[in-house]
């Protein structure tokens, strides 16, 4: 369904940078960074606030692109696909969960997860059985006929979480996806994608400030001005 | 409902071609009724259309042409299908024995290029002796005798010119308008009148033979220097009244006196300060203004 | 490209009740003013179009095509024309020909004091016959030299009077004298209801002159069959006959339908008056759909996240304030046909009536759209324009 090479790894950064041109002065958000997400896995990424961690997702997500350095997601190098290509391919191979879940206000849960599907050639009745199962995997299918203003944010990161896995995509980014939830809604979207890795074999690659989170992850980066500091954390293999 | 929508669209084009397609078999196989050329059929003449003799000798396959000619008095139309012959409408001097008259075939066709079915005689107009004007393609051509066209758009007059109308030759002892008019002219005085047409914004009448000309004593607006006058025939540098005096209104009538139902621009190359001599009878005076009903007009070089 | 569902772009417009209330106001304001202008221009039009019979000639002075105020044609020129063209309609003997005398003249309104100039046509009783659509509403025919008019049916609008003012028996003034108005007459849908009409010999003696200023003669209609009957052509061809009295002939339609270009000013101050006020609505439509996009630029962010073209966002944007405006023209159609159709008014002619037909119904909801499409395009494109990044950002 993806189509993307499985060899390989699913994330490769070569010396990857990103800067802004502000005035005279330039911003360097990100600097050479060279980084591998093999298929599969679940990164965390960390850092402090401005130290690039937005933009290395935005840049896996297809969203944004670099000013240098080759990134390579699933094989494609995403540096020469066109703005209309892009999009195609981000439909196609990216799920995004946002810190403030993004869902649109106006229509119910089962729209929102619903909308990505529209731009695929999949019948009604296709879309009808995939924005239902993955609403039942992200534990929300009660509520499908919810608006999102009458849904805790919990649910609502849900809903976007459903959203993110509904065109069965093969990767999916999360920026902060907790970030502003509680402690107890925070642990259960926590354990809902690490299931979804685990069970739907995703790589997952996500932002957080919050080390419990990470705890959930496979491993952790550090981000700092841009670059990468210090190794990769793994964690205890048989969690 | 993307679907639903095309789906729907998809039907009402079946629909349609349907029921054109039964509409289409149902107008072929009508039977003998007549051709319907009544859409060919144009109000006007053609501007500009030639003899069939120019015709004959100038038409090149696959060309436009626009002519005019009469159907010969016999042997005029074919009896089966949309095809007539025009001859060339002989002159009232040159006189030529019909059977060397230069001849035009004229065929209606259909889209694919066939002559319609049924013959022609006797509808919109078209029987034997009558004027016709043709606007077409010419099929082929021998270049001496005899051409081909393939007719767009047909145009006969109600009141068509009779044959013989017109002169090869001007009378060089015509007498020039402005000239004639210094003496009063009398109802039933035979003339030979020299003039240009003109004498106002429209000298001519859409639709009817007559018109007005004017005598060498005026001059038009364009052979002033300095004028850029859009309309030099209406010769609006000089005074109505003047006008009126130098000028005389040439109609060619039927028998009652009334102008014949047809257009005289655009025939043998009349328009606007075109120099015509005509010879006719004075039929009218009525003011200042006179009436010469013509037997035959020149158009002078 | 995929679109966005229709449903998001109506479900949009609920966002905010009064946002909507506000586009939909606005449009239905602005397209009602469109309406009164374009209904302007199409009554005036439609009454200069269609006053004059369809087989009517009018025979006048060569140089007034422009104005048959300005015409002067002998008074011999009826009998001529009827005895010179064959065709000319008659009933019983009585020919279709009838000598007119137009002139605009001051007519004082006696009862109330109002005064304006007033197209006054002097007629025989040919004119009964001639113009067809003319028809006596109340009282009679004025008869010559007892000081008698009849009057049209929009004379009270032409005056800015009550029409109690100006009734069967009351009277008016002109030429210093006081006249009975004898008759009241319609001619529904043209500007021949404006006029006052007299007897003719009495507009000849009030005006001072022996000249009258046209012909208008029916003819019958050519048949080629028995060759009865007489057309345009041949009372051109009249015209041509007798070059000494300078005639120009003209269907009475043209004559009047050329009105409408002299028009042409008034057609344009109207146009360009509904523009600007459209344009005050447009720039007010921008503003608020600035702010109502404004709000919604990470939604848009995400949107693009997910995949959708920008081009597949702005047209369901233009749909949503689209359909807003729609509904204002609507609306403002309705109200255009009940409130506006027919509402009588004034010009330097005389008087015709709004008309709010199709095509104005037309020009209104094209009008809308048009304000919807454009008040939506420079918002849209501008809250479309930052990177999906910083759209993402946005609060
Ligand atoms: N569009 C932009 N123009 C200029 N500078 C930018 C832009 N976007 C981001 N930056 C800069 O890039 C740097 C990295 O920003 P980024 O959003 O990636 O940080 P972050 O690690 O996600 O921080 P936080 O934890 O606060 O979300 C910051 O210094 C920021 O100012
Ligand atoms: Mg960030």
């Amino acid at each position: 369904m993806s189509g993307l090479a499985t060899d390989g790894p699913m994330v490769e950064c070569r010396g990857v940078t990103k800067s802004y041109a502000k005035g005279d002065r330039e911003i360097t958000p990100l600097q050479a960074l060279d980084l591998e997400v093999p298929s599969g896995d679940f990164l965390a990424l960390m850092g402090p606030s401005g130290s690039g961690k937005t933009t290395l997702l935005n840049l896996i997500a297809g969203i944004d692109r670099p000013t240098s350095g080759s990134l390579k997601v699933g094989g494609v190098e995403l540096s020469t696909l066109s703005r209309a290509a892009l999009a195609d391919w981000r439909n196609a191979h990216v799920g995004y969960v946002f810190q403030l879940y993004n869902l649109v206000p106006v229509l119910t849960a089962y729209e929102n997860v619903e909308l990505p599907l529209l731009l695929r050639p999949v019948s009604r009745a296709e879309r009808h059985r995939r924005v239902e199962a993955a609403l039942h995997l992200a534990g929300i299918a009660d509520r499908h006929d919810h608006f999102p203003r009458q849904l805790s944010g919990g649910q609502e990161q849900r809903v976007a979480i459903a959203r993110a896995i509904v065109t069965d995509p093969s990767i999916i980014v999360a920026d902060e996806p907790t970030g502003d939830l509680d402690e107890a809604s925070a642990g259960a979207v926590m354990r809902l994608l690490v299931d979804l890795c685990d069970t739907l074999r995703k790589t997952l690659v996500m932002v957080t400030h919050d080390v419990r989170c990470a705890a959930h992850a496979k491993r952790t980066l550090h981000l700092e001005k841009g670059r990468l500091v210090g190794e990769a954390t793994r964690h205890a293999e048989g969690r | 409902m993307r679907q639903a929508v095309r789906r729907v669209a998809v039907i009402a084009v079946a629909i349609c071609c349907v029921a054109w397609g039964v509409a289409d078999s149902l107008a072929g196989h009508a039977g003998d009724r007549p051709p319907d050329i009544a859409g060919m059929m144009k109000p006007e003449l053609f501007p500009g259309a030639v003899e069939v003799s120019e015709a004959v000798a100038k038409g090149k396959p696959g060309e436009m042409i626009a002519l005019r000619g009469h159907v010969p008095a016999k042997d005029g139309f074919d009896a089966s299908r949309a095809i007539f012959r025009l001859e060339e409408t002989p002159t009232a001097d040159g006189v030529t024995p019909a059977s060397d008259r230069p001849v035009a075939t004229v065929r209606l066709v259909s889209a694919a290029g066939e002559p319609l079915k049924g013959s022609v005689e006797q509808q919109q107009r078209l029987k034997a002796g009558a004027e016709v004007f043709v606007l077409g393609t010419v099929r082929s051509g021998d270049g001496k005798a005899a051409v081909e066209v393939d007719a767009v758009a047909l145009h006969v007059p109600r009141g068509g010119l009779p044959p013989g109308f017109f002169l090869k030759e001007a009378d060089p002892a015509a007498k020039d308008v402005s000239e004639a008019r210094t003496q009063p002219l009398k109802v039933g005085q035979d003339v030979t009148l020299r003039g240009r047409i003109g004498g106002g914004t429209s000298p001519f009448v859409a639709g009817r033979a007559i018109f007005t000309i004017v005598g060498r004593a005026l001059t038009p607006c364009n052979e002033k220097p300095d004028d850029h006058c859009g309309t030099p025939w209406d010769y609006c540098c000089d005074s109505k009244a003047e006008i009126v005096a130098n000028s005389v209104t040439v109609q060619i009538a039927d028998p009652k006196g009334q102008p014949l139902r047809t257009s005289m621009k655009g025939r043998r190359g009349l328009r606007e300060l075109s120099e015509v001599v005509v010879v006719g009878k004075v039929t009218a005076v009525g003011g200042e203004g006179v009436v010469v009903t013509a037997t035959s007009i020149a158009v002078a070089r | 490209m995929r679109l966005i569902p229709f449903d998001y772009a109506v479900r949009n417009l609920g966002r905010s009740p009064l946002r909507l209330a506000l586009s939909v106001g606005g449009a239905s304001v602005v397209v009602l003013l469109v309406i009164v202008a374009a209904g302007f221009v199409r009554g005036m039009e439609l009454a200069l179009a269609t006053t004059g019979g369809r087989h009517n000639v009018m025979i006048l002075g060569a140089g007034s095509e422009e104005s048959v105020e300005r015409s002067e044609i002998p008074a011999s020129t009826p009998s001529l024309l009827e005895a010179s063209v064959p065709g000319i309609r008659a009933d019983a003997g009585v020919a279709y020909v009838s000598p007119e005398v137009h002139a605009m003249m001051p007519v004082e309104c006696e009862s109330t004091g109002a005064a304006r100039q007033v197209m006054m046509r002097g007629v025989t009783p040919a004119a009964s016959l001639v113009h067809e659509q003319v028809r006596i509403v109340e009282g009679r025919w004025p008869i010559a030299g007892q000081g008698e008019v009849m009057i049209g049916a929009a004379s009270a609008t032409v005056l800015g009077v009550p029409s109690a003012a100006l009734a069967v028996g009351g009277r008016v003034r002109f030429d210093g004298r006081s006249w009975e108005i004898v008759g009241r007459f319609a001619s529904p849908g043209t500007i021949v209801e404006a006029e006052t009409w007299i007897p003719l010999a009495d507009l000849l003696a009030a005006s001072r002159r022996e000249t009258i200023s046209c012909v208008i003669v029916t003819l019958q209609p050519y048949d080629e069959a028995s060759g009865e009957g007489a057309e345009f052509a041949d009372i051109d061809a009249f015209t041509k006959t007798r070059p000494d009295l300078e005639l120009v002939a003209m269907p009475e339609r043209d004559y009047y339908g050329a009105l409408a270009r002299f028009f042409g000013p008034v057609r344009l101050v109207a146009w360009l008056t509904a523009a600007l006020i459209a344009t005050g609505g447009l720039l007010g439509g921008l503003n608020t759909m600035y702010a109502a996009f404004a709000s919604r630029i990470r939604e848009l962010g995400t949107l693009q996240a997910l995949g959708f073209r920008r081009a597949a966002i702005l047209w369901s944007m233009v749909q949503e304030s689209t359909l807003a405006t729609t509904a204002g023209s609507l609306l403002a159609c309705a109200a255009g046909v009940w409130l506006l159709d027919g509402v009588a008014v004034r010009f330097s002619m005389g008087a015709f009536g709004l008309v709010v037909d199709q095509q104005v119904i037309l020009v209104a909801l094209a009008s809308g759209v048009a304000l919807g499409v454009a008040g939506t395009l420079p918002p849209a494109v501008r809250c479309l324009r930052p990177p999906i990044p910083e759209a993402l950002k946005a609060a």
